[in-house]
């Protein structure tokens, strides 16, 4: 079994990836912060279910996506889009829209993007981190598409 | 706006995230602080048998009526994708209360159990000083249970928990099993040793769904169990060994629109699968699926989801 070094390297590492995944769902950096920390704890709880290191960072993503959804439905609150502060750690102005369009698609669709676009997961890792169908994962990337385009073009032309 | 483009763009503007300041920080923190707890507990030497007298007829848990929420629903809002069914498993389960007083004063009680062939799920309180319920269950052989879901909460030294193990094929409803619970507890020297804890159960009986249908492409049978708490079974796919080895290998693909899934259609209630599992692959291939409960299982039907093209009404499977 994976000790606590090998386990800290691992998580170490990937502090952007689960940062970014917990921002798309909570949708406010302070909440997903403290996500982040719970599903750390979490995990090392729970390292004794990790059958295949190789999946560490899937298995992991897969505890934060748990970890954030656990925090939203004890807060049960509401987050306006103003809410969202990672808009400003973007590059650049076509950045920064972009995110806003990905940040104001519905949970569903919003997680599965990130998780491709910005993490680079494949549509099947993708459905074993947020425990859904491979056929539901792929249906909804090709939604989520759509909408992005659409709200991406209707930007353009009132610009 | 093109495919291409939107793809470039994503590419391109998909900025990496600022994880510097009080962020790095508290991790940092977080991980520095993490008890050494984990590594080489598993590996001591089990030392003390202890026999826990719990034999159940889970057949007639479905007539226990809770009274107030028992484990399983106190600990509901542990888990988000687990809410429902610990909900139903709360009131399906039955209560057994029985205690086990382990060398050292520890105590276990097993809480609430409920098994319908396939999984077995267990709520417990354990109380005691350095001690925790181990990895999961065990049959009497030593066949380990691989736990699915789990989840923990202590408080003043008293530690309340649930565990959903999966069963091995050779479970029938109504035949009674053997399931060993271990728990590890600290030693003074800071050894470990290992205390058993085993308890009977008989599976509950499940209802038995079937279908099947044949299309140009493909023919699809399906098995479903309803329970108390939620509805599973197998999709076996067969006729395109091109799709089989898709599946087996679980690449992606431009070209093959494959059936990967399927929805459950309960009297026009759309249900998802919440089985991320993948089955066998030989020539053809079976697709796990697992459900919540429906609000009505008069009418069913399962739905195909293909690969590139979604959902596909017209090659429903209507249940019998």
């Amino acid at each position: 079994m994976m000790d606590r070094e090998a386990f800290s390297k691992k998580v170490w590492e990937m502090r952007g990836s689960m940062l970014r995944l917990s921002v798309s769902l909570m949708r406010s950096r302070p909440d997903a912060e403290d996500a982040v920390q719970d599903a750390v704890l979490r995990a090392w709880e729970r390292l004794g279910s990790l059958r295949d290191e190789a999946a560490f960072k899937t298995w992991m993503l897969s505890i934060v996506v748990n970890a954030c959804k656990s925090a939203l439905r004890k807060r049960r609150r509401l987050v306006l889009a103003e809410d969202i502060e990672i808009r400003s750690e973007t590059r650049n102005e076509t950045a920064s829209a972009l995110w806003e369009c990905v940040m104001a698609l519905e949970e569903k669709y919003r997680v599965p993007i990130v998780l491709h676009y910005y993490e680079g997961f494949s549509v099947r890792e993708i459905a074993s981190i947020v425990h859904a169908p491979v056929g539901t994962v792929a249906a909804r990337m090709r939604r989520a598409r759509e909408k992005l385009k659409c709200e991406l073009m209707q930007r353009g032309e009132s610009a | 706006m093109t495919n291409e483009a939107f793809e470039a763009m994503m590419r391109e503007h998909a900025a990496p995230v600022d994880t510097k300041g009080n962020y790095e920080q508290r991790l940092a923190a977080t991980l520095d602080a993490l008890p050494e707890k984990q590594g080489g507990v598993w590996s001591a030497r089990r030392t003390a048998v202890l026999v826990l007298a719990a034999v159940m007829l889970l057949a007639l848990a479905s007539g226990a009526v809770a009274v107030g929420l028992g484990l399983f629903g106190q600990l509901r809002e542990q888990n988000e994708s687990s809410y429902e069914r610990l909900a139903l498993l709360d009131e399906a389960a039955a209560s057994v209360g029985e205690t086990a007083v382990l060398d050292g004063g520890t105590e276990l009680t097993l809480e609430q159990v409920y098994c319908d062939g396939d999984r077995l799920y267990y709520s417990y309180t354990l109380a005691g000083e350095n001690v925790a319920l181990g990895d999961g269950a065990a049959l009497e052989d030593g066949t380990t249970l691989t736990i699915w879901d789990r989840g923990e909460e202590t408080a003043d030294g008293v530690t309340c928990g649930y565990q959903e193990v999966e069963l091995p094929e050779t479970a029938k409803p109504g035949e009674a099993l053997c399931v060993v619970l271990t728990v590890i507890a600290e030693n003074e020297d800071g050894t470990y040793r290992f205390v058993e804890a085993p308890f009977t159960v008989t599976p509950a009986e499940r209802q038995t769904y079937a279908g099947g249908a044949s299309f140009a492409e493909y023919s699809a049978d399906a098995q479903l169990y309803v329970t108390d708490v939620e509805i599973y079974g197998e999709v076996d796919v067969t006729g395109q060994t091109a799709w089989a080895e898709l599946y087996e290998s679980r690449a992606d693909t431009d070209e093959e629109d494959y059936v990967v899934d399927y929805q459950l259609i309960a009297d026009g209630e759309v249900l998802y699968n919440k089985d991320y599992t993948y089955g066998e692959a030989d020539g053809g291939y079976g697709i796990p699926v697992r459900y919540d409960l429906p609000e009505s299982c008069e009418n069913l039907a399962l739905r195909p989801v293909r690969y590139l093209s979604g959902e596909c009404i017209e090659e429903e499977i209507v249940l019998k």
